[in-house]
């Protein structure tokens, strides 16, 4: 059954919460939190280490299934969907970024993007996806470093690169871990400045980060502390 | 995924370079002792499989081909009339000393066959002639075994047993699996050679008529007393089953080439493993991202063919090389087409196994380990 999903939100979390161990040894990553993204919005998560950040992050991006509550995605509850449907909607729903940017070494930028696209949809022809590859990458200013394995790239660069493989299949949303966090403040914001763009697009944007400087970029914070998300009103982002 | 496979497994050169190293020893493991496995056992029923006989007719008991107990001739008389056989040759197969031109002395296989015979005759003529074969002292030896009996050319004189020889005729390529030259002999001559009576033989080469069945001759023949008769398919395995079961030679050149299989396996999992887990967070990054498990596992068992493709290329070409090398101490490898094949499809098992290990790796991969650190 359909279910109405909050303002056309790409992935709506409604009351989720997870658990990790049984009994008493039983740990709240995550209680009871509710937030939708929507097209167009780039959202900033932020929260101590430990806090529940990535597990909330992981619940969003259908890698790991809540122990209670809902998980609105194109008017589904995907919390409940069989494990091998999960791939296919993760392939049309999400990019994803790393602070650690986990490209091939061996591949150069265009091959490790063009792979990225070939995974998420094996009937892509190699030559089609090549080209997908150079578009993506000459959109994120990579066009003269395309033939280049990541060795050879700058962090900055590799974070693009990793940007142009997150973008392949033209996800609706993009969910990044700290993708600033192994960049010089330049570079950070560079990247920021890149994927705040990408919202103008009318893609949805989720960046984990510590940095408190990002949220210039944001339409809206959430802050998540010892598994509880709450979202930042504006007067508490101006302080 | 070919282009990616290929990139991933060059990358690190000198790992790719062990891993290839790994399957052609294994491959050259396999070819050269199966090869030569294959090359002695052709040997060992190379009478047999040349011959043209449909049945060979032993006494009963034999269980060996080349230390057959002679049987008297008047069996084969009443072979030879026997419903269905057109045609009936006596044989024989026994053993002489040699005397060198050094002064010692090479035991030496004798074969003994009719004048005129039809059914076994030398082949792979050289020199000399087969129709010399008649003449009283007349023999036919194998180039091959020139070192071992000191003798160079057709016309040498030698002593077999005491009694004088001639060479006639030199073949190509007849060797023994006892390692006692073949001297084929007319069976007068053969007699002679082996100190044996003027009425003794070991074989009778039987013709059936044509359209007749040779298993009911057979039965006919196995019927009588004192007489085993076997069809030319049966002599031929019993022969090479006899040396390669009762010696333990099979057990022998099988589990050495089972060792290089293990060793290929080792080698290719590991290095293919390890290159898993280098890789384990894009491949991690791929799942995540929505890859189906079957399109990764395709990447590392493309890696696991590539590995098998490039080692049984060199393997291949280093047995080639032992081939011709071993060739030169007289020793045959019989690289066959079926044992190419065979070990082609084994070299891809081979790998595609060892890449198990890798495979169970990224099926049980978790793709949330991406957001782990």
């Amino acid at each position: 059954m359909e279910m109405e999903t909050n303002m056309n939100a790409i992935v709506e979390a409604r009351v989720v919460s997870k658990l990790y161990g049984a009994g008493e040894t039983a740990v709240t990553a995550l209680s009871e939190a509710s937030l939708a993204v929507r097209p167009g919005e780039l959202l900033l998560i932020e929260g101590p280490s430990g806090s529940g950040k990535t597990t909330l992050l992981s619940i969003l991006g259908l890698l790991l299934r809540p122990t209670s509550g809902q998980l609105l995605i194109e008017g589904q509850d995907a919390a409940r969907l069989p494990e091998k449907a999960l791939p296919r909607l993760r392939a049309r729903t999400f990019g994803f970024i790393f602070q650690g940017f986990n490209l091939f070494p061996a591949l150069d930028a265009r091959d490790n993007v063009a792979l990225a696209i070939r995974m998420k949809d094996p009937k892509v022809r190699s030559s089609v996806a090549r080209a997908e590859a150079e578009r993506l990458l000459t959109m994120v200013g990579l066009g003269e470093r395309m033939h280049h394995v990541p060795g050879d790239l700058s962090g900055g660069q590799k974070q693009r690169v990793a940007i142009a493989r997150a973008l392949g299949g033209d996800p609706p949303l993009i969910l990044g871990d700290e993708p600033t966090a192994a960049l010089d403040s330049k570079t950070a914001l560079a990247v920021m400045d890149l994927l705040r763009g990408l919202t103008r697009e009318g893609r949805g944007v989720v960046v984990v980060t510590h940095d408190h400087r990002l949220r210039k970029y944001a339409d809206r914070v959430v802050r998540v502390d010892d598994g509880h998300v709450e979202e930042l009103r504006a007067d508490a982002l101006a302080a | 995924m070919w282009t990616l496979a290929r990139k991933i497994l060059l990358h690190d050169r000198v790992k790719f370079v062990v891993a290839a190293a790994g399957v052609s020893i294994s491959v050259l493991l396999v070819l050269v002792q199966i090869g030569l496995y294959l090359g002695f056992m052709g040997n060992a029923s190379t009478l047999i499989d040349h011959a043209k006989a449909d049945l060979w007719v032993t006494a009963s008991g034999n269980e060996q081909f080349d230390f057959a107990t002679p049987m008297d001739e008047r069996l084969y008389y009443r072979v030879a009339a026997t419903p269905g056989v057109e045609h009936a040759e006596r044989m024989l197969l026994s053993f002489g000393q040699f005397k060198l031109q050094s002064g010692g002395t090479q035991g030496v296989q004798v074969v003994g066959i009719e004048k005129g015979a039809r059914l076994l005759r030398p082949w792979n003529l050289q020199h000399g002639s087969l129709e010399r074969l008649d003449d009283v002292d007349g023999i036919v030896v194998d180039q091959t075994e020139f070192a071992k009996l000191q003798i160079k050319e057709v016309g040498a004189r030698r002593e077999i047993s005491g009694v004088r020889s001639k060479v006639v005729g030199l073949t190509k390529g007849i060797r023994s699996f006892t390692t006692s030259p073949f001297v084929f002999a007319n069976l007068d001559s053969a007699r002679a050679f082996s100190r044996l009576g003027p009425n003794d033989l070991t074989y009778i080469l039987i013709k059936v008529q044509p359209g007749a069945d040779v298993r009911a001759v057979k039965a006919r023949i196995s019927a009588m007393p004192h007489l085993d008769a076997f069809t030319k398919a049966e002599m031929s395995e019993r022969t090479r089953s006899y040396w390669s079961k009762r010696t333990g030679v099979g057990v022998g050149f099988f589990t050495t080439a089972i060792m290089g299989i293990i060793v290929g396996l080792v080698v290719v999992g590991q290095i293919l493993y390890n290159g898993t887990l280098e890789h384990i967070k894009e491949y991690g990054t791929l799942k995540a991202m929505g890859a189906e498990n079957a399109a990764i596992v395709r990447v590392i068992m493309y890696q696991a063919l590539i590995s098998a493709g490039v080692g049984f290329v060199f393997g291949g070409a280093l047995a080639l090389g032992a081939q011709a090398g071993m060739k030169a101490l007289n020793l045959s490898v019989s690289l066959t087409p079926t044992l190419l094949i065979g070990t082609a499809v084994l070299t891809v098992v081979m790998c595609a196994l060892a890449a198990l290990l890798s495979v169970l790796k990224v099926l049980r991969l978790d793709p949330a380990m991406v957001f782990k650190g």
